[in-house]
């Protein structure tokens, strides 16, 4: 079973905590009871997390640093719709993740190009291996932006964010079963379209 | 277990999201089945390749784009669930509503339709036409609405922001 690293105090990008006790929500609860400064540490401490998940589903550096703005802007009018009693993490994940699926259906634009993904290459690596490197990451970055944006979305956050599949329906409001079924078909979609790729590892 | 449950649970399995009895019954499956062991092996080579996608940092312009976008919007998009919370504030729009309905209301009591009636006298429908004739064009509905946004946006920049 993997186990998911709760370093709350570090803007790492690591996913989000699902325990109950969480700093963010405090922040969140401060913010909403008007401490503006509650807000700038929340964004100090989320940015990375929020720019990770929104890149992996759009896969383009400006469209997701663009989207991940928009996000805080999302979380900074929803100050008053937040409740405690609901985990903050699964507030952040259904406002991301709708912020996610409403604007790539608006823009309707799906770039078939790649990326970034692989400019971080070890420094010991030979060129060659770092263009090898560079063309997989290229392969399998196109191969997730192909699947239906619900796959998609149900990929990063089972796959990237480590959540379970009931916090993943939590967070697409839909039903385990459903999330099940997109996490399946997702799976069957990447193999085939990374099917070079999986013979030769 | 039965080759399509088991399929459908590869993703979990892989993932290490399974109970232990649920990944001891997959286990057992693939144990006994060749074709969802390959499928299996398969599933376990993609989800390792998706470590090659790796999200870049954020800009160090990130916070201070956040906040200009929050300056933007106060200005030009006041915060209407705030504004609800205050209706004194939005009392004069509310008025200034309430005063057009009425003109318009007199207009159509006094028209064509209506001239026969008497209930209009000759200064209402003269005030009643140069009224509205300055908004000549707009539907009612949104000159009353600009001039909440014109209200709200005063109250907005010289307010708590």
């Amino acid at each position: 079973m993997e186990t998911r690293t709760q370093d709350l105090d570090r803007d790492d990008g690591r996913a989000l905590p699902s325990g109950e006790s969480d700093v963010d929500a405090d922040l969140m609860a401060r913010f909403a009871a008007g401490d503006d400064g509650a807000f700038e540490t929340l964004l100090t401490r989320r940015r990375q997390w929020v720019l990770n998940l929104v890149y992996r589903f759009v896969g383009d550096r400006e469209e997701a640093e663009d989207l991940a703005q928009e996000a805080f802007v999302r979380l900074h009018r929803a100050r008053r719709r937040y409740r405690p009693t609901a985990r903050f993490s699964t507030f952040l994940y259904r406002l991301v993740t709708n912020l996610c699926l409403n604007e790539t259906r608006r823009r309707q634009r799906r770039p078939t190009v790649v990326l970034e993904a692989a400019d971080e290459v070890a420094a010991d690596d030979s060129p060659a291996k770092t263009a090898t490197r560079r063309e997989l990451a290229a392969q399998v970055q196109t191969a997730l932006r192909r699947l239906p944006d619900n796959q998609r979305l149900a990929m990063v956050l089972f796959r990237f964010e480590g959540l379970s599949q009931r916090e993943v329906a939590e967070a697409m409001e839909c039903s385990v079963g459903a999330v099940e079924a997109l996490l399946h078909r997702a799976g069957r979609n990447l193999r085939r379209d990374l099917q070079e790729y999986v013979e030769e590892s | 277990m039965t080759c399509k449950r088991a399929s459908r649970k590869l993703m979990s399995f892989i993932g290490g999201r399974l109970t232990l009895a649920e990944a001891e019954s997959v286990e057992q499956h693939l144990t006994n089945c060749a074709t969802c062991a390959g499928a299996a092996a398969e599933l376990k080579r993609t989800w390792a390749l998706l470590d090659m996608v790796e999200a870049p940092k954020a800009s160090p312009e990130f916070e201070t784009a956040v906040f200009a976008r929050l300056q933007r919007r106060r200005r030009w998009l006041p915060e209407l669930p705030a504004l609800l919370w205050q209706p004194r504030r939005l009392a004069p729009a509310f008025a200034f509503a309430a005063a057009v309905l009425a003109t318009g209301w007199v207009g159509v009591r006094s028209g064509p339709d209506h001239a026969g009636s008497g209930g209009s006298s000759a200064v209402t429908q003269d005030l009643s036409q140069e009224f509205t004739g300055a908004f000549a064009g707009y539907p009612a509905g949104s000159v009353g609405a600009a001039y909440v946004m014109l209200v709200s946006t005063g109250a907005s920049d010289g307010g708590r922001e």
